[in-house]
């Protein structure tokens, strides 16, 4: 009798331990959502109505909409590696470009990756600092920790609220560190933290497959420029598509911990969205 | 009073100064460019330039050891004899990497030298790739002149005037705050920082003691 009990009180905790979690409370998933026509420039003027959101292949009701320009907390990194050094002074023009394109209530964190991965202990709004962090802190030479400086500067944010991004800078592919990088916890990092990782590549390596479908998962975004063309003005394009995104949302009861599918789509002919692909159930906000 | 006396009497202050116990802070860059990079995975320069310093002292002098990185570390009492310096240096000699928040460190070095008389200043051993700092290098500057305290900077760069150059600051820090600015090999540093302590006892024997405003 006493097996019995014990055996049907395995069961009871195996058939426990088998069934999935479930909070009554739901949450709301973020989803920033950038629309472009098929020019790539980008549609301002959408309506809640003219989107659709599918949790892993189903439609959820979109609980949020704000099409109001959103204010960026961002982090840039600049490569700094060897290859790089000569391209030092078209890289302070661009980043100057980039701080002047930000909003009042924007702010930005600035870093470099090289022969250090420094990041600034900086978050600010103010332009004539992040003017003066350009001007004093980039110094070319050493290797292209690519991967150690992604996840250095997303933990620099963590504790930040709303939509936070991430934006690189870089010639090449992450050539490690003194502190390997790991590219699959960083991978983890930026899903589970909702980040947006836009990269901005120069001709040589380009970005790295890795790096552009980083971008991607994260609904962020990618851009290659040319020899010749105005670095400056891609910077500033980049903080123009941030203001112009949509905040969209979803409620999800989901309390797993497992990775789930995101999929945005717009029901406007010719339109192209870039969003988040996927988010993490985590027990508590979910980012 | 004869003009011997005169002269004599003039010349009293700066021959006593230079007498007179000096108090150095020596903040010591362990950043990633510095102990992994122009000197590789150097885990023994802040003991080497404490035991330096600790070479260099006479009696009555202080000394404060300390290390920038991503943290801004030092020693919060002055150190009054050699071993002890050689023993803060010890303690410090794990803490290498990270970034190079030169100016912020210099200026939290000079805030230990608030109330000490002179002849008293920062000796500060750097690449002078400045990283991850909270003010900016003029903002420095200005806050060591104020204070009147003279920056002397041994630099670990040797390197044929990379572009952008980061001595070109270093040696600007020197002349404006009135410290010297050396060039030097790794096997020259405790050289350096005995000339560097010889220049400081020097160059503060002439320089009142100002009010420091941190």
């Amino acid at each position: 009798m006493t097996r019995l009990l014990a055996a049907a009180l395995a069961l009871g905790l195996l058939a426990q331990q088998d069934r999935p979690t479930f909070k009554s409370t739901s949450r709301t998933v973020h989803v920033y959502a950038t629309v472009q026509g098929k020019d790539g420039r980008l549609v301002p003027n959408l309506t809640r109505d003219d989107f659709q959101i599918f949790e892993d292949g189903k439609p959820r009701p979109i609980s949020v909409f704000d099409n109001t320009p959103q204010k960026i907390t961002v982090a840039v990194m600049f490569d700094m590696s060897n290859s790089m050094a000569r391209e030092l002074a078209r890289i302070r023009d661009a980043a100057g470009a980039f701080v002047r394109a930000l909003w009042p209530d924007d702010r930005a964190r600035l870093g470099s990756f090289g022969l250090e991965v420094a990041i600034s202990p900086l978050l600010t709004s103010d332009k004539p600092t992040l003017l003066r962090i350009i001007d004093e802190e980039l110094w070319p030479g050493g290797p292209t920790p690519l991967w150690y400086a992604t996840d250095l500067a997303m933990t620099s944010l963590d504790n930040e609220e709303g939509r936070r991004v991430i934006l690189l800078f870089t010639d090449g592919e992450d050539s490690g560190f003194f502190v390997p990088g790991n590219r699959g916890e960083m991978r983890r990092h930026a899903e589970r933290g909702g980040f947006m990782i836009y990269a901005i590549g120069l001709p040589g390596h380009g970005l790295s497959e890795d790096l552009q479908t980083l971008a991607d998962d994260t609904g962020g975004g990618r851009f290659l420029v040319g020899q010749g063309d105005n670095l400056g003005a891609t910077f500033a394009q980049v903080v123009e598509e941030l203001h112009q995104q949509y905040l969209l949302g979803f409620s999800t009861d989901l309390v797993d911990g497992k990775s789930h599918s995101v999929r945005v789509k717009t029901t406007r002919e010719g339109t192209k969205v870039r969003a988040r692909q996927s988010y993490v159930a985590v027990d508590g906000t979910i980012r | 009073m004869s003009a011997v006396a005169l002269l004599a009497l003039l010349a009293l202050p700066a021959a006593q100064a230079a007498t007179r116990p000096a108090n150095v802070v020596l903040i010591v860059d362990v950043s990633h460019s510095v102990t992994y990079g122009i000197v590789k995975r150097d885990r023994t320069l802040v003991v080497d330039a404490a035991s330096a310093l600790a070479a260099a002292m006479q009696a009555g002098d202080t000394a404060r050891v300390g290390t920038f990185g991503d943290e801004i570390t030092i020693e919060p009492a002055p150190l009054k004899d050699a071993d002890a310096v050689r023993a803060a240096g010890a303690r410090l000699a794990e803490r290498i990497g990270g970034r190079s928040p030169i100016w912020d460190a210099l200026v939290a070095a000079a805030g230990t030298l608030e109330g000490a008389g002179a002849p008293r200043g920062i000796i500060v051993l750097t690449d002078g790739r400045s990283t991850g700092n909270r003010i900016g290098f003029a903002d420095a500057v200005d806050q060591l002149k104020r204070a009147g305290i003279p920056v002397f900077v041994v630099s670990l760069d040797k390197s044929d005037r990379p572009i952008p150059d980061p001595g070109a600051r270093l040696e600007q820090l020197a002349a404006a705050t009135g410290g010297t600015c050396l060039f030097v090999d790794r096997p020259a540093l405790p050289a350096a920082i005995k000339r560097s302590v010889s220049s400081l006892r020097q160059v503060s024997a002439t320089a009142q003691p100002r009010r420091n405003n941190y």
